[in-house]
């Protein structure tokens, strides 16, 4: 019975309810997808049905976990709890739908959360995704993905990663995967180094990122060779109007909880910082040239790298 | 009185009857081609629908038998459908549909093919379907349906039997609404007015608290934009509303399709589908959540309809126009608008959300067309004040 037990992440398992509770939003998202990998490694028609946060209604639970016609297995992954969810899922209960599992993130223990957790954990598998606090975790961390990945890796690698990515586990994920994907057999000091020193890492947020920062000539340069290497143009137009987005929601608004821009406290930090400079009416048109972009990328202009580096300037000019 | 598939339709009396008339004639020959153009909202593909159920059934479209139920259900096997989520319809779909379009027919008299949007066509595509035109095969019937005749290649269309399709009155869709779905007259006014004249969302303002509700909600959202922040708010709410109705529509929708093809075979409502009927029910499923992916789009349009309804209102207000408002409830906004802004202003906000249907029609990311949108509606109240 997973009634009640508690596990660490990376021990998630498929169960009629789990929690994943936790403030590590990384782990909580691997942990979803653990259980996603599982039901889909046995059947490969499984049924996923994803409700973000705050798209729960009262009810919708019953028919997304109500078998369809052929009773295909079915996952269905809440992202936070709202009104009537606790409810709904104590009902639910009583007479669990055969073939279902129901995931529900719980950020934090505020209001329905809260509730949720307290009603429902005795009878559902809870997973915690701790914060990670103590290097010796980390490497703990790291020691357990490249196992998972089948790559040996040795302590001064695992140092070194610890050093560059100890801040986010997300990132330091995502390290690990490129490191084991690199082709090197075993990971030593030397291979990661060569991944990630003096590399340009042009991904979109670095462009993003140079541009809000006012370095046009950086955020335009960073583009081009992205675009000479492959980047997507429409992935590179979602994140700039990402950062944009979050820079307009700030903008009148600079203490809105995070829990209602759905942003993260240090995205929110950092976004409050480059708004430093820019007026409303700037803002305004700069949301709307995104939208534009996105028009180009999508087929509206011949020159859709022209309208991205318009754009790129835009980003760059107004802060100033 | 026969609840006939034609039934279902309100508002196109004219088209209905010359369909009515072929179909009864049908047996000295049913021309091959048909173009069916009306705006958005006339009921285009469900008068594609209704005509090719009517020409399959024994008895004009009796509404009951299974040629019906199963062509209503989008589950007749000789009735193909090509509906596309995409700006163009692909070259090699249209190709695949005239290859089955000159397959023998299985369960049906005719072999019926239906292109949604066949707007959405290159030249180079339309010459494909040009060529099946051009060579008709006994019993296999097109039905093209676009915004309008102008739409298509005038190769094709001098190929089409032509049935136009308009928007009928407000005064019309009340009428129907009042005599069909037994609606109070002042309601059935009411949402035929706030529908613009689109039947079949007059009649779900009508029948349905929810769908009222919903539109309440998107009026409250667009009023209550104050500053920039508001607005970025204001979009994603009512990406929200667009979500939640495309839903209550496409569960409606779904379960009466699913329904007709119960029906279709014999089964009552709860009954559990036997086995050898599963595919049939497997492919219905498939169909609708194709579509499905569909229905948010339109889910925004009606957000729009509504945007634009509101800023018809007060353009009205600041041009000093004697007309009838469509929001009177909402007297208090629309003069805080009217005083806070001016009408160039609002023209500029009605002329942006032609611009933004365009844009969604080219898969521009749904966010972002409200965030532009939402950014041009922001009233300074204390410049209203
Ligand atoms: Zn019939």
């Amino acid at each position: 019975m997973t009634n009640g037990r508690t596990v660490s992440w990376h021990q998630a398992e498929p169960a009629n309810l789990v929690l994943i509770s936790g403030p590590e939003s990384y782990f909580a998202s691997r942990a979803s997808r653990l259980i996603k990998d599982k039901l889909r490694a046995s059947h490969e028609d499984l049924e996923v049905n994803e409700v973000t946060d705050g798209e729960y209604s009262p009810g919708l639970i019953f028919s997304l976990a109500s078998p369809s016609l052929f009773n295909e297995p079915r996952l269905v992954i809440i992202g936070s709890a709202s009104e009537g969810l606790a409810e709904d899922l104590e009902q639910l209960l009583l007479d669990p739908a055969e073939n279902c599992t129901i995931v529900v993130r719980i950020p934090n223990l505020v209001g329905h959360n809260g509730k949720l957790k307290k009603q429902l954990s005795a009878s559902a598998l809870n997973v915690s995704c701790e914060e990670v606090k103590k290097d010796v975790d980390r490497i703990d961390f790291i020691k357990r993905e490249f196992q998972r990945l089948e790559t040996p890796i040795d302590l001064p690698a695992i140092r070194a990663l610890v050093a560059a990515f100890g801040s986010d586990m997300g990132e330091l994920g995502a390290a690990c995967d490129q490191l084991s994907n690199s082709g090197a057999l075993k990971i030593s000091l030397v291979e990661v180094e060569r991944t990630f020193q003096g590399r340009v890492e042009t991904n979109a947020f670095k462009i993003a990122d140079a541009a809000l920062a006012g370095n046009a000539g950086e955020a335009i340069r960073l583009f081009r060779h992205g675009f000479a290497t492959g980047i997507d143009s429409v992935a590179l137009t979602a994140a700039l109007s990402m950062k944009i987005r979050q820079l307009a929601r700030l903008f009148n608004d600079r203490n809105a909880p995070a829990a209602a821009t759905g942003m993260q406290p240090w995205q929110q930090d950092r976004a409050i910082k480059e708004l430093a400079g820019w007026t409303e009416p700037q803002l305004i048109e700069l949301v709307q040239l995104a939208a534009q972009t996105d028009f180009d990328v999508k087929g509206a202009s011949r020159d859709p790298e022209y309208s991205i580096e318009k754009l790129l300037l835009a980003m760059a000019k107004s802060g100033q | 009185m026969t609840s006939g598939v034609f039934d279902q339709l309100l508002g196109q009396p004219e088209a209905i009857e010359q369909l009515q008339r072929t179909v009864a004639g049908k047996l000295e020959g049913v021309h091959h081609a048909w173009l069916f153009t009306g705006p958005a909202g006339s009921g285009r593909s469900l008068l594609a629908k209704a005509f090719a159920a009517a020409l399959q059934c024994d008895n004009a479209g009796c509404g009951r038998c299974q040629q019906c139920s199963l062509t209503i259900a989008g589950a007749h096997p000789d009735v193909l459908t090509l509906a596309t989520e995409r700006v163009l319809i692909r070259i090699d779909e249209v190709r695949e549909l005239v290859q089955k379009s000159g397959m023998n027919s299985t369960i049906g008299d005719y072999r019926i093919v239906i292109i949604e949007d066949s707007d959405r066509m290159t030249e180079r595509t339309s010459n494909v379907l040009l060529k099946a035109l051009e060579e008709p095969q006994d019993k296999t019937i097109w039905i093209l349906c676009a915004p309008s005749v102008a739409d298509l290649l005038p190769t094709i269309r001098s190929r089409t039997m032509n049935v136009l399709l308009r928007l009928p009155s407000v005064e019309e869709v009340a009428e129907l609404l009042v005599q069909r779905d037994k609606v109070d007259r002042d309601l059935a006014i009411r949402s035929a007015r706030q529908a613009q004249n689109h039947v079949g969302m007059a009649r779900r303002l009508a029948v349905s608290q929810d769908a009222r509700s919903r539109r309440a909600e998107t009026l409250r959202e667009i009023a209550g934009i104050t500053n920039l922040s508001r607005a970025m708010v204001a979009a994603e709410k009512l990406l929200g509303v667009a979500k939640r109705d495309a839903e209550a529509l496409a569960q409606e929708r779904d379960k009466s399709e699913k329904e007709h093809l119960m029906l279709a075979y014999g089964l009552a409502i709860d009954e559990k589908i036997p086995p050898n009927l599963r595919p049939q029910f497997k492919g219905l499923e498939e169909n609708q959540k194709r579509r499905n992916t569909r229905a948010l789009r339109d889910g925004i349009d009606r957000i729009f309809t509504d945007a634009e309804s509101f800023f018809r209102d007060v353009l009205a207000l600041q041009l000093g126009a004697n007309v009838e408002m469509t929001n009177p409830e909402l007297a208090d906004d629309l003069q805080l608008r009217q005083l806070g802004t001016n009408a160039v202003a609002s023209i500029a906000v009605l002329d942006a959300i032609t611009e933004s249907r365009k844009r969604l029609a080219s898969n521009v990311r749904d966010l972002l067309v409200l965030e532009s949108l939402c950014t041009l509606m922001i009233l300074r109240r204390d410049l209203a004040a």
